[in-house]
């Protein structure tokens, strides 16, 4: 096969742009999602009835209906801008993961710490947010890199409502030049660089949370 | 002390627990049978009986960790009957002592002494810091307070546990068999550690196996068996002249080693 890779250079601008709001969304989504993912999880290991059934129909629905319908119905049936629509959709779908990851996160704590946190006069929100979180925190990071990583690649499914991404740019060098392959291959290289800031930023976070555990 | 149901309370110290009729089922268990039983204010009441008669479950009812079914419960003048009661401003003078300690593993000692304080009560860090080093002192380990739970031994884990619930000035201490985890060096560290809260006043109810302790501190001892008091009475009748059969059988065998 003949390769062209100096298109790639021609396309330098284009790239740089889509990478960048590739990166913006991925940020603002894993921001989110953890926002409401962890608020989900924490609800679902309260012991009320209504509550549990209410949050464990939040991750069921919103888990079991595909990212690109969710985008679709965000976008052009509930009426919402492309950037808001994907980011919003982003959010919610990987709310749902993250607030099964936070639950299985909190399960790992003994519950003689919950006992002892509320004998001690502290409120639920208190028990969470002072004991029982930073404990879940140590069993949620290596999920949660897989989470935030799912973020990252499932933003390319913003292309479809017209965002110019980097999965985007790659159609654009595609059409204009039939040089998909370049193409292809320096937005793979792209992606593979954000998912492994992500692994590494985690990975930091990990040592650091093991430390104070220790 | 007299017995918990005199009518008469008007010159006596005010009733710090009370259970009337109390009941409570787990399941198809019933694990209280018709308790009623007092605390006064200073006041040491010691339960003891077999385990899975119901005395941990009795002190967890104190604090709402465990609901009661039927009867009434008053705690602090605040009655713990209904199915959600506000249980917030009880808990926060209701000092509790675990067997397993459950102190927050991701906290210094001080963090966790502070905790509660910061959060419930207000204070500032460097007061509740203040108090919990006076309280450190005051179980013996002031030296502690920068390292974490897993660098302490149980004795030491239990003292600090002793020291969180009393840095929220609690009015009354529950102790679910404070010592039952602990290697037997280091039970007496923190027999001692209630012993001198006991001397000063403090209102304590204490599950435990301890006899020794519950003779020379206890100031009435109750002992439960399949969840019904069998016998309440002060140390010195306790051991010397129990009424039930069942009392001399369990002290026969807690004190024949």
């Amino acid at each position: 096969m003949d390769l062209d890779w100096y298109i790639i250079w021609d396309y330098r601008a284009d790239l740089l742009r889509g990478l960048w709001l590739t990166v913006r969304i991925s940020l603002i989504a894993m921001v989110g999602a953890t926002l409401v993912g962890v608020a989900v999880g924490c609800l679902r290991t309260l012991p009320g009835f209504l509550v549990r059934r209410l949050t464990g129909l939040y991750v069921e629905v919103l888990r079991n209906i595909p990212i690109v319908v969710k985008l679709f119905f965000a976008h052009f049936i509930l009426g919402l801008d492309a950037l808001p629509a994907g980011i919003v959709v982003l959010i919610l779908h990987r709310s749902a993961y993250i607030a099964d990851v936070t639950a299985a996160g909190l399960r790992s704590v003994p519950y003689g710490q919950t006992e002892a946190a509320l004998a001690s006069g502290l409120s639920t929100r208190q028990v969470f947010g002072w004991v029982l979180l930073p404990q879940a925190l140590r069993a949620m990071i290596p999920p949660m890199t897989t989470q935030y990583t799912q973020v990252v690649k499932n933003s390319s499914v913003v292309m479809l409502i017209a965002l110019q991404d980097l999965t985007f740019m790659t159609q654009r060098i595609e059409h204009e030049t039939f040089r998909g392959v370049e193409a292809a291959s320096t937005v793979t290289l792209l992606y593979l660089l954000i998912v492994l800031c992500v692994a590494a930023a985690m990975a930091g976070a990990q040592r650091l949370v093991d430390r104070r555990l220790a | 002390m007299t017995a918990s149901s005199s009518p008469d309370n008007s010159a006596k110290p005010q009733l710090v627990v009370e259970f009337a009729g109390v009941q409570k089922h787990f399941g198809d268990l019933h694990v209280l049978r018709d308790i009623n039983l007092s605390v006064r204010q200073g006041e040491v009441l010691v339960i003891c009986g077999p385990s899975g008669s119901g005395k941990s479950t009795l002190v967890r009812c104190v604090n709402g960790l465990e609901p009661i079914g039927a009867g009434r419960l008053t705690v602090l003048s605040r009655l713990l009957n209904g199915r959600f009661p506000d249980l917030r401003e009880l808990r926060a003078e209701v000092g509790m002592v675990f067997q397993h300690f459950n102190l927050y593993p991701h906290l210094t000692v001080l963090g966790n002494i502070t905790l509660a304080p910061m959060k419930v009560r207000g204070l500032s860090r460097a007061e509740a810091e203040g108090k919990a080093q006076a309280l450190l002192e005051r179980v013996g380990i002031p030296e502690k307070a920068k390292q974490h739970p897993a660098q302490l031994s149980g004795g030491q884990r239990q003292r600090v546990a002793i020291a969180r619930a009393l840095a929220m000035d609690p009015k009354i201490m529950l102790f679910d068999e404070p010592t039952s985890a602990l290697d037997p060096e280091m039970i007496k560290e923190v027999l001692d550690v209630l012993t001198d809260l006991a001397r000063d006043g403090m209102t304590m109810m204490v599950v435990t196996h301890e006899m020794g302790f519950a003779r020379r501190v206890a100031d009435r001892i109750a002992l439960l068996d399949h969840g019904r008091i069998v016998e309440e009475n002060d140390p010195e009748r306790f051991f010397k002249t129990p009424r039930d059969e069942r009392t001399k059988a369990f002290l026969s065998k807690i004190l024949s080693h």
